[in-house]
C-alpha cells in the first residue's frame, strides 16, 4: 500500500466511522435526550440513563419547562413520582424529577438556581438534611450546564458504549429511570433490599464507636430516657445558602416545601441506641428560624417526616417491601403521601409535621410519643432489629 | 487552543496545512510566514493580548542574538549575552514567580498586595528556547538568521506551549530546505499515525486514568485522612496520568510537525522503563534535561570541580528544574527529591565501581531496579500533584500505612485471602476513593503499556519519526508500515481518540 493510499484511507475511514457512530447513538439515544425514536427491542428500554443524568436532566429541564419539580439526592430521585396530583395541582402543572443521585447541598442549591432561571417554577419540593447549608458559588456548575455540548451525546466513547449496552440489555425490560426522571434503583428486588438494610445497619453500628452489636438490648429502652435534649437553635450553623435560596423562591413566587425526609423506623431506633439522635433537633430549630424569617406567607414551609408509624416501620424481613428500598430510600408510594401532606390535600396527616420555630420541641416530643405508641403495638420490632443485624450465616 | 479539541483538529489544523502547501507553491518564505502567523493565532486563541508579549519577546531576542552574532569573538558579546539572558529571566520571573515571591514575603510579614499576574501559556518554553538561541549565538552555533524563520522557530505551534525545547541549529536548516515545503505523502502517513497515537494516549488513557487520581488528592486536600490502598490508588493513577499525558502531548507535537515536513527532537522515551533515576532523566522530558545540563549544570561547573561540587551542582540544577515547573514549594520539593535520588544513584554507581561489583545486574536485578525507580518516582509525583507540602505529606503518610489499610468491602469474599487479610488487621469497608477492580484494571492496562509495549518512536523507527533517530528496518512484527493491518489499527486508535475528545481537558504540561 502506498503512503498516499494509507493517508487517504485513514482520513476517509475515520470520517465514515465517526458519522456511523453519531448516527447509531442518535437512533439508540441511550441517555433519553432526544426522545423521538422509540423501537421496541432496540432502544425502548433505557438502562443507561443514570451515568449521564447530571448532563441530561438539566438539558431536558430547559427543553420541557416543567412547573412542578422535586430537587434532592437519590432519596428524592427514587421517592417521588412527579405525575402525582398533589404536586402537579391535579395535573394542571407539568412535573419533573430534578433530583440527582449523590447530590449534596452544594449541588442541589445550584440545581435550584438553575431551575429557577431555566423554567417558570410554581411548585418545588426540596430535600434538605439537618446540617449547615452555606452559600455555594454556582458559577462553575452553571457554566458547565450551560456550555454542555450535545456532541457528547453523539460522539463519545461513553455514548457508544452505552448505546451498545442499551441494545444488548433490552431483554431486561426495565429502564433505570422513568420518563419523568424518577430513579427505579432496586425497586422490586427484595433480596437486594434486605441485603442493603443489613449492610447499612452493620456499617452504622461499625462506624459508631459507642454502638456495637453487643450493646443492642433485648427490649427497647423507654422514650422518657431520651427526653432531655437541647432544642435551642444551634448557634453558628451556617445557613446563608439556604437563606439566599428562600429569597429567590419568595421573589419568584414559588410554592416551596423544604422537607426532612423520613428514615425507616429500624434506623431511627439505631440512632437512639447509638446515642446519635440529639443534634438533629438543634439544627432543625436553627433551620426553622431562618425559614420563618424569610417566608412571610405560607408559600415556603419546612416539613419533617421523622416518626414511627406503619409506613416507616414496614417489616423488611421475610416481606416484600412496598415503601422502602433501604433504610433511607423510600418508594414513591410513601413519597405520594408526603406530597399530599406538604401540598395541602392531607395537611398535617399522620406522616409528617410542618415545623415552625415555636413547635420544634413539640415535634420532638410527638416523635418520642410515636415511638412509644409504635413499640407498644409492635412487640416484634426489636426481634426484627436483631435479626437484621445478625451476622450472615 | 488545545491539540485535543475539535476546533484545533477539525478547523485550525486542516486550514493551516492547506494554506501552507498552497502558499509554498508560490513562495517558501511566504509559507513559513503563514505558518508563523497561524502559530500566533493558535497562541492568541487563549488570550490575544499575550500574542503581543510573545512578539516583543521574539523581536528583542532576535535583535540581541543578531548583535551577538555580529560581535562574535569581540568585546561586548559576552555582556550582550548576559543582558539577553537576564532580560529573559526577568520576564519569566515576573510572569511566573511574582505572586509566589510576594506571597512568601507576606508569610514573614511584608504585607504586600499580590499582583495576581496571569501566567502566559508556554512562557517557560519560549523563554528557554530563546535563551538557548542566545547562548548558541554566542558560541557561534547559530548560523542561519532570517527573521521569518526565527519567528517560526520560536512560535512554531507544535512545540510552542509545552515543548520540546528546541535548538536553533536543529530547526533552522529544516525551515530553509526545499523538501519541507513539498507535499510528501510519507510525512502525512507517518505524521497522522503519530498524531493519533498521541491523541489516544492523551484522551483515552491519561484522561481515563485521571478519573481515579483526582478523588484521592481532593480528599487529602480537604484535610481528610486516606487509608493506604486509597492513597496508592490515587498516586499510581496520577503517575500514569502524567505519563500518558506528556507522552501523548510529545507524540502529538512530533506528529503535527511531521505533517509540515519538520522533524522535532525526541522528548519522551518510555521513562518508566528506566532502571535508575539517571536513566529516568535521560528519558523524561529529554529536551528540558538537555537544556538544564547544557546551560545550567555545565555553567555551574558540572563534574569538573570535584565530587562535592558535582553533587551540589546536581542538587541546584534539580531544585531550579523543579521550580521551573511551577511557582510552588511542592515543585521545589519534587525537584529536591529527584536531586536526592540522583545523588544516591551517583554514589551507588561510584561504590559499585570502587568495589568492582558487576555492572550488569541480570534480569531479576534489572526488574527490581525498574520497580524501585518507578516507586521513587511515584512518591515524588505526589509532591508534584498535591496542592501543598502538607497535603503531599499527608498522602505519603497514608501510602506508608499510617492511617491503616482498608480494602473494598466486596473483596472480603475473595477465596481464603479476604478472611486471612482481615485476620492480619486489614479492614474491609467501603473505600474512600479507591475504585476497586475497575481502577485496578485501568492501572494494569497502563502499566502493561508503559512497561511492555514498544513506544511510538520504536514502532515508527523505519521512518525516522524524530531528530536523532536513525532508520532501522531490523525487525519486529510490530514495526509500522503502510499496510492494511496498520491502517485498520490506526483507524481504531484514531476513532477512540476522537471519541474520547468530549471531555476537553488541558495537558498538564501546559501550566508550566
Amino acid at each position: 500500500m502506498s503512503t498516499r493510499t494509507y493517508t487517504l484511507g485513514l482520513l476517509v475511514s475515520l470520517a465514515l466511522l465517526l458519522a456511523l457512530v453519531a448516527g447509531f447513538n442518535r437512533v439508540i439515544d441511550p441517555f433519553w435526550y432526544y426522545r423521538d425514536i422509540q423501537i421496541p427491542g432496540l432502544n425502548a428500554v433505557k438502562p443507561r440513563f443514570a451515568p449521564y443524568e447530571r448532563h441530561v436532566k438539566p438539558q431536558l429541564l430547559a427543553r420541557i419547562h416543567p412547573q412542578a419539580i422535586v430537587i434532592g439526592s437519590s432519596l428524592t430521585e427514587i421517592g417521588f413520582d412527579t405525575n402525582d396530583p398533589a404536586l402537579t395541582e391535579g395535573g394542571k402543572l407539568s412535573g419533573y424529577n430534578f433530583a440527582f443521585a449523590g447530590a449534596g447541598w452544594d449541588l442541589t442549591q445550584c440545581y435550584f438556581q438553575y431551575a429557577a432561571q431555566a423554567t417558570d417554577l410554581k411548585r418545588v419540593a426540596f430535600e434538605i438534611q439537618p446540617q449547615a447549608m452555606p452559600g455555594v458559588d454556582c458559577t462553575h456548575r452553571l457554566a458547565e450546564i450551560e456550555n454542555f455540548s450535545q456532541v457528547k451525546f453523539l460522539l463519545s466513547v461513553t455514548a457508544l458504549n452505552d448505546s451498545l449496552r442499551t441494545v444488548f440489555e433490552q431483554h431486561r425490560g426495565r429502564s433505570s429511570h422513568t420518563r419523568e426522571g424518577r430513579f427505579l434503583y432496586a425497586r422490586g428486588d427484595f433480596a437486594y433490599v434486605l441485603a442493603r438494610f443489613r449492610e447499612i445497619f452493620l456499617g452504622r453500628v461499625r462506624s459508631t464507636p459507642q454502638c456495637t452489636l453487643a450493646h443492642i438490648p433485648d427490649h427497647p429502652p423507654p422514650s422518657a430516657q431520651f427526653l432531655s435534649i437541647d432544642i435551642t437553635p444551634r448557634p453558628g450553623l451556617d445557613l446563608t445558602g439556604l437563606r439566599s435560596m428562600l429569597q429567590t423562591a419568595r421573589a419568584r413566587g414559588i410554592k416551596l416545601r423544604l422537607f426532612l425526609p423520613p428514615e425507616h423506623a429500624l434506623l431511627l431506633e439505631l440512632h437512639f441506641l447509638c446515642g446519635t439522635y440529639a443534634q438533629r433537633w438543634a439544627d432543625i430549630a436553627a433551620i426553622a428560624r431562618v425559614v420563618a424569617e424569610e417566608a412571610h406567607d405560607g408559600d415556603i414551609q419546612l416539613w419533617d417526616f421523622y416518626g414511627y408509624n406503619d409506613w416507616t416501620g414496614e417489616s423488611v424481613v421475610g416481606h416484600e417491601t412496598v415503601y422502602w428500598q433501604d433504610p433511607y430510600h423510600l418508594n414513591y408510594e410513601l413519597g405520594s403521601l408526603m406530597l399530599a401532606e406538604m401540598f395541602g390535600d392531607r395537611p398535617e396527616g399522620p406522616l409528617g409535621h410542618r415545623i415552625t420555630p415555636t413547635n420544634v420541641a413539640e415535634a420532638y416530643h410527638e416523635f418520642l410519643a410515636s415511638r412509644t405508641r409504635y413499640l407498644a403495638t409492635h412487640p416484634r420490632f426489636y426481634k426484627e432489629l436483631r435479626t437484621t443485624l445478625a451476622p450472615r450465616p | 487552543m488545545l491539540f485535543n479539541s475539535y476546533p484545533f483538529l477539525f478547523a485550525f489544523l486542516p486550514i493551516t496545512l492547506l494554506g501552507f502547501y498552497l502558499i509554498a507553491r508560490a513562495s517558501h518564505t511566504l509559507a513559513a510566514a503563514w505558518l508563523a502567523a497561524a502559530s500566533f493565532v493558535f497562541y492568541g486563541w487563549w488570550n490575544p493580548w499575550y500574542v503581543i508579549l510573545l512578539m516583543i519577546s521574539i523581536a528583542c531576542n532576535f535583535a540581541v542574538g543578531l548583535a551577538i552574532l555580529r560581535r562574535q569573538g569581540q568585546r561586548g558579546s559576552g555582556r550582550l549575552l548576559a543582558f539577553g539572558v537576564t532580560a529573559n529571566l526577568l520576564l519569566l520571573g515576573y510572569y511566573k514567580y511574582a505572586d509566589f515571591f510576594v506571597s512568601n514575603l507576606n508569610t514573614v510579614g511584608a504585607g504586600i498586595a499580590l499582583p495576581h499576574v496571569i501566567l502566559p501559556l508556554g512562557i517557560s518554553f519560549f523563554t528557554f528556547t530563546q535563551i538557548a538561541f542566545l547562548a548558541d549565538a554566542y558560541e557561534g552555533k547559530a548560523a542561519e538568521y532570517r527573521f521569518t524563520h526565527y519567528c517560526l522557530f520560536v512560535s512554531y505551534f507544535p512545540h510552542l506551549i509545552a515543548g520540546p525545547i528546541l535548538h536553533h541549529k536543529e530547526m533552522m536548516p529544516q525551515f530553509a530546505q526545499r523538501e519541507t515545503y513539498q507535499l510528501n505523502w510519507e510525512n502525512f502517513a507517518v505524521g497522522l499515525t503519530i498524531l493519533f497515537i498521541g491523541l489516544f494516549k492523551k484522551t483515552f488513557l491519561a484522561d481515563g486514568v485521571a478519573f481515579y487520581a483526582r478523588p484521592a488528592f481532593e480528599w487529602v486536600g480537604q484535610g481528610l485522612p486516606l487509608t493506604a490502598v486509597d492513597a496508592w490508588g490515587g498516586a499510581l493513577a496520577y503517575a500514569f496520568q502524567i505519563y500518558f499525558d506528556f507522552s501523548g502531548y510529545s507524540d502529538m507535537a512530533i506528529g503535527l510537525s511531521r505533517l509540515f515536513g519538520v522533524r522535532l527532537p525526541l522528548n519522551f522515551d518510555s521513562p518508566y522503563k528506566a532502571a535508575s533515576i539517571i536513566d529516568f532523566w535521560r528519558r523524561w522530558h529529554m529536551t528540558l534535561s538537555r537544556f538544564l545540563r547544557d546551560y545550567l549544570y555545565f555553567t555551574l561547573g558540572g563534574n569538573r570541580k570535584g565530587v562535592v561540587r558535582r553533587y551540589i551542582n546536581v542538587m541546584i540544577t534539580m531544585l531550579l528544574g523543579g521550580l521551573w515547573h511551577g511557582a510552588n514549594w511542592t515543585f521545589v520539593v519534587w525537584g529536591g527529591l529527584h536531586g536526592l535520588y540522583l545523588l544516591i544513584n551517583h554514589a551507588w554507581r561510584s561504590l559499585r565501581q570502587r568495589y568492582g561489583w558487576p555492572i550488569d545486574p541480570g534480569r531479576t536485578g534489572k526488574a527490581a531496579a525498574v520497580l524501585l525507580t518507578f516507586t521513587a518516582t511515584v512518591v515524588a509525583w505526589v509532591f508534584f500533584r498535591a496542592d501543598s507540602i502538607n497535603h503531599a505529606g499527608a498522602m505519603v503518610q497514608a501510602m506508608v500505612g499510617m492511617n491503616g489499610v482498608t480494602l473494598p468491602y466486596k473483596w472480603f469474599n475473595w477465596w481464603f485471602v479476604g478472611p486471612w487479610l482481615a485476620r492480619c488487621g486489614v479492614h474491609f469497608e467501603n473505600t474512600q476513593t479507591f475504585g476497586g477492580f475497575t481502577q485496578l484494571k485501568w492501572l494494569a492496562i497502563c502499566a502493561l503499556i508503559a512497561w511492555l509495549a514498544p513506544n511510538t518512536q520504536q514502532i515508527l523507527r523505519a521512518f525516522r519519526p524524530a531528530l536523532g533517530i536513525e532508520p532501522d528496518n531490523v525487525g519486529h512484527w510490530w514495526l509500522w508500515r503502510p499496510t492494511r493491518l496498520w491502517l485498520t489499527a490506526c483507524v481504531i486508535v484514531a476513532l477512540f481518540a476522537v471519541l474520547s475528545l468530549t471531555e476537553v481537558s488541558e495537558f498538564i504540561y501546559f501550566q508550566f
